[in-house]
This record gives C-alpha cells, structure tokens and sequence, in this order.
C-alpha cells in the first residue's frame, strides 16, 4: 500500500501552486498543514485526479491517477463540497455508492452503517437542504468512507464541525489509518497534532517540511509557527509585506 | 451495465427534482391542449347586407356548434370518389349555400380550390378538366422550383404518376389537426428540452457536486453516459407527451378515422403517394428523435459553456431564427442544409419541398434524409461532448 507522488507540478498561467513535489506515503494518518493559498487543495485534487499535473505523475501500487483502478480505492471529502438540496442523506450516500460502483444491497447496509457512525441516523430521511452545516460536513465525511477506500483525502474536514464533533473525527480518522493512507489537510493544527505519523508542510506550492511527527517531538503548533512564523517577522522588519 | 441503469435512474431523479421541469412540462401540456382546442375559442358570424344597405348578422356560430357541422357534413362525404357528380354537387351546393357559414360541400370545394387557385369560375364540375388542371399545376411547380434538376424532376413524375386518380375523400379530421399542429408540438419540444436540460452538466459544476463524481470510480464514463441517456430520454418522452395530448384531444374530439386518406386532401400539390396517417408517423417519429438530438445537444452545450443560461439563450436562438428566417431557394445548397432544421422540417409543408438529397442509385426525400441524419447528428454530439467531460478539470477554485 503505497502512494507515490512523483515530482509532481501544477503552473497556471501566472502562477506555480504546486512546485516539483515529491512524496511516498505508507498507510497512517499524514498532515498537510500550509496557510491560505499554499497549494494544498491543489495538490489534493491532483492526488484526487480532479486536476491534471502540468508534470509529474501520480500512482497508487502501480495505477495511475487517471484510471478508475485507482478511483475505485480513493475517499475524497473537499474542501467546499456541494450537494443535491432535494435529495434526503440517504439517497444522497446511496447515490455517491452507485457512483463508487457498490452493489446495491451493501451500498444500503453501508449507507446505514455510515450514518450512524456520523451521527445522522435520525436525519438520514430528511432532505440535506434542511441540513445544518455540521451535518452536511458530516454527511461528506460519511460519503467519503462509503467504499472503505483505501487512500483517502480529506480537505479541511472539521470545517463546520463544533469541538465534540471535531474530537470523534479524530478518533475515527484515527482508527482507519491504521489500514489506509489518510491525507488530511487542515490549518487547525490540533487536528493533527496527536493522531498524525506524518506531518507535512506546504508554503508557495513546496513542501517546506515532511516528515513523521510524535508527541516527543513537542508541540506541533509552535513547530509550525516556527517554520513559518519566524520568516513573517523577518518579513516584517525588513519591509516586506507578503505573506500573512 | 447494472451500474449504469442505476445511474441513469439517479439522474432521472435529479431532474425530477428539479421545480423548474414540471412547471415547463405542465405549461407545456397547458399549451399544446389549447393549440389543439382552439377551435372552441372561435366564434363566426356571417354578415350580409339588406335591401336598405344594412348589414346585418345572417347566422352566428360558436366554436363547437362549428366543429360539429363540419364534422357531420365531412362524414357524409366519406369515401365518395371526386368525379363528375361529385363536384357538381358542390358547384351547386357552394352558389345555395351562400347563406350559411358552414357549407355541405365545402370538404371537396377546398379541394378544388386548391387546385385551381387564382383561376376565376374556381367550381370545376368536370373530373377530367379538375385533374388535368391538377398535373398541370404539378408540372408547374416542378418547372418553377429553383435549382431542381432534370433527375429530380424525373424523380418526383414517377412518384405522382402513382397516385390514385380519380381522388376519394376520406373524413380524417383528427389526422389533419394532428398534422398541422405538429409543427407547434415541435417548438414546445424544443424550448423543453431548452429549458430543462441546459444545467445537466453546468449545475454540477455551479452546485460543486463534481468534485465528488469525477473522484469516483465511475464519475467520468459511466456518469457522462448516464446522463446522456436520461437526458435522451427526456428528450423523446417530452415527444411522446405531448403528441400523446395532440392524438388523444383529436381522436376524442374528431374520431379515429381516415388515416388512409390521401395526404392531397392536406396539400393538394403534394406529388407524392402517401397518406396523412403515414404523413403524421413520420412527423411524429422525426420529433422524437429531434426531440433527442436536442436533448444532447442541450447537454452537450452544458457541459462546453458551464452555464445554463447561455445554453438557453443559444437554443431558444436558433430556434427563433428557424421560426423567423427563411433562406432563398436560389442557394440550393444552403437552403436546403437549412430547412433541415427540425422548426423547419416538422410541420405538413416539408412533405412538399421538393428538393431531393442524391444518393448513389438515387434519391431521398428530406423527411427521409433527416430521419438517418438526427440519429448521426445525436451520436457525433454525444462523442463530442463525452471527449470533453471526460478531460475536464476542477481548477481555479
């Protein structure tokens, strides 16, 4: 169970959201911490085949990121997901399963299952547009899960989430990292901080840091405020003003 | 194969839930009962003028009381051959008659009119003059046609030398109100499909549900066909609908007969042997698959121009210049790609163009041509746009 992120660049006309990354990522929980525009929903979509690298390739044990091979073990909850108001929770997972190729009969037991491990039991049969926005968030996290995928990503998913909610993620992300390869993008650091075995760090479209990451290590926070607050006050007494 | 039929369901689904598709249906529906209902909005009056120069109102009748006179008088006249006797009953019946709106005779009288329009003393009463008058006429538009060829001349003799002479009337009301409305059926289909489909593929990536979909393992090619296929669906379902209204308003209204009636009791100058039933099965059947090509090409746009509102504008457009434009016979060519159009094709007068489309060992009609053409139109447009979802990307977000 491997991913393998090989040089991989996304270059817009004017700009480089994703520079020359390379990664390879064993089964575990692995944090993607950057500030706002660091090229972290980039390269989670291109990991996603969503978006096509400018160069570079991706693969999953030898499957290319364009195949449905690969889309078959993928999870992917986005950042900004969107829904069908009309639709109730549980067509909308029924659905997404039909989409995942689920057969139907155990597309039905695992929308259960699902919704009840996200808490939406109750709510399964009303519409999503009567959804608050924790559930929907949640809702996406279950849709996610559906295939027991085994590389999944997830992009800023305790958005909208109150801290009890936040607390059972953890636990639940947690859990399937033991058997998956989860990427988990976030700028609240306390998400990561004690269920991650690997912490990466993105800034400009690089990763600045990669590397596995324990309680010994010390507070996960500071060390990010390290790597890049330390050059925000640097930028600020010489004058610059990018940045944050 | 399982998966897709599941598929397509959720997207019948998705466009069922969709507000917008059922008040376009229902004003639809609403539109096309009263097209073929009009007559009962008419009211006639017949004014003539007294002694003392006075008009005054000799008979009055409302759109029923109408339509039922024309029925009753149409019905004695079924099945009777247009020969001599024939016409002199209504030569005789139509200077009697001047005091009423609606006349025994007036079935055959529009017939010969037709035939002899623009000649003064228009009651033929002899078969032999009416019918020689009729293949003159024939040979006439055949001649003044621009840019017909000696082949399709040719062509179009044959097929009216087998039209059966003397002509026998058939009462087929519902078979003709059928015909000329199918022209009106066909726009409502169009604006449908317009209106319904145009945010098949834009609204997924508006609403972000494509993020999720093109993730999945069958997100692109199974999706894409999916939605194509409801899409279609709705296309020619629309069809079904609404000539499903048009037949059942007509066939409770006017009977079920005469669909072997001769389509000349239609357009008399139609020189080809065919009957207003078949004339009607084929109109139908070209709008349903018009009714789908437009249905891709509805979706297709969507997915290229990622908004529903230009995509309506597009297609309520080109349907607007179909309505309103028409292109000089005189660019054979060009005139002849045009009335292709199904707002062009689809309704009663495209059985009386008479230029052809050469094939190897002969020729096709249009109705014939299109027919083969929409079914090649809706599959390149499907690949077209199949290509294109299958590429696209989530960027800039």
């Amino acid at each position: 169970m491997e991913l393998m992120i090989d040089r991989v660049t996304k270059r817009y006309q004017n700009k480089l959201a994703v520079d020359r990354i390379s990664l390879r990522l064993k089964s575990g929980v692995c944090g993607l911490l950057g500030a706002n525009g660091a090229g972290k929903s980039t390269l989670m979509r291109m990991i996603c085949g969503i978006l096509r690298p400018t160069e570079g390739c991706i693969m999953y044990d030898g499957a290319d990121v364009s195949t449905e091979e690969y889309r078959s073990i993928l999870g992917y909850l986005p950042q900004d997901f969107g829904y069908y108001p009309e639709f109730t929770g549980k067509e909308f997972l029924l659905y997404m399963a039909a989409l995942k190729g689920l057969r139907r009969p155990y597309a039905r037991e695992r929308a259960g299952e699902l919704l009840e491990l996200v808490a939406l039991a109750d709510a399964g049969n009303k519409k999503i547009k009567s959804y608050s926005g924790g559930m929907k968030q949640r809702l996406g996290i279950a849709q996610a899960l559906l295939n027991d995928p085994k590389l999944l990503v997830l992009d800023e998913p305790t958005a909208g989430l109150d801290p009890k909610e936040r607390v059972r993620f953890r636990e639940l992300i947690a859990d399937y990292g033991q058997n998956a390869i989860v990427l988990l993008s976030t700028h609240i650091v306390s998400d990561i901080e004690h269920i991650a075995d690997t912490v990466l760090m993105m800034k400009d479209g690089q990763l600045c840091y990669s590397g596995d990451w324990d309680e010994e290590k010390g507070d996960l926070e500071e060390f990010y405020l390290r790597q890049f607050g330390e050059e925000e006050i640097r930028d600020e007494k010489s004058g610059n003003t990018d940045g944050i | 194969m399982k998966n897709l039929g599941i598929l397509t369901v959720y997207e019948w689904k998705k466009l069922g839930k969709r507000k917008i598709l059922w008040a376009a249906l229902a004003a639809a529906a609403v539109v096309e009962i009263l097209v073929n209902c009009i007559f009962l909005m008419e009211h006639s009056e017949l004014i003539l003028t007294d002694e003392n120069g006075t008009n005054i109102v000799s008979e009055s009748l409302g759109g029923f009381e109408k339509m039922m006179l024309e029925q009753t008088y149409a019905r004695a006249l079924d099945g009777r051959t247009v020969d001599d006797a024939l016409l002199g009953e209504t030569a005789d019946s139509m200077l009697q008659e001047k005091r009423h709106i609606v006349r025994e005779y007036q079935e055959i009288f529009y017939l010969v009119s037709g035939v002899c329009f623009g000649d003064s003393g228009a009651v033929m009463t002899e078969a032999d003059a009416f019918y020689q008058k009729w293949r003159e006429r024939t040979e006439q538009n055949l001649q003044e046609t621009p840019g017909l060829t000696e082949g399709e001349r040719a062509w179009w003799r044959e097929k009216c030398g087998k039209i059966e002479v003397p002509f026998t009337y058939r009462y087929a009301f519902s078979w003709q109100r059928i015909l000329q409305c199918a022209a009106a059926t066909t726009l409502l289909v169009m604006l449908l499909n317009a209106v319904c489909l145009s945010g098949v593929f834009s609204d997924e990536h508006v609403r972000r549900t494509d993020q999720l979909i093109l993730c999945t393992q069958n997100g692109r090619r199974q999706v894409y066909t999916a939605k194509i296929i409801a899409g279609g669906l709705f296309g020619g379902a629309c069809a079904l609908i609404l000539y499903g209204i048009s037949f059942g308003i007509n066939f409770a209204v006017y009977g079920t007969e005469g669909y072997d009636a001769m389509i000349q009791q239609q357009i008399v100058w139609i020189p080809y042997p065919m009957t207003v039933g078949s004339a009607v099965m084929i109109l139908f059947g070209l709008t349903l698959l018009a009714g789908v090509l437009e249905a891709v090409l509805a979706m297709v746009l969507s997915e290229q121009l990622g908004s529903s509102v230009a995509v309506m504008a597009v297609l309520v457009s080109i349907t607007l210049i179909n309505l309103l434009v028409s292109l000089p016979e005189r660019w054979r060519v060009l005139s002849q790609m045009y009335e292709l159009f199904p707002m062009r094709l689809i309704a009663d007068g495209s059985f009386y163009d008479c230029r052809l489309v050469p094939l190897p060992g002969g020729y096709l009609r249009n109705v014939c041509f299109a027919a083969l053409l929409y079914p090649a139109l809706t599959v390149l447009l499907a690949l077209i746009g199949r290509r294109s979802y299958q590429r696209y990307q989530i960027k800039g977000r």
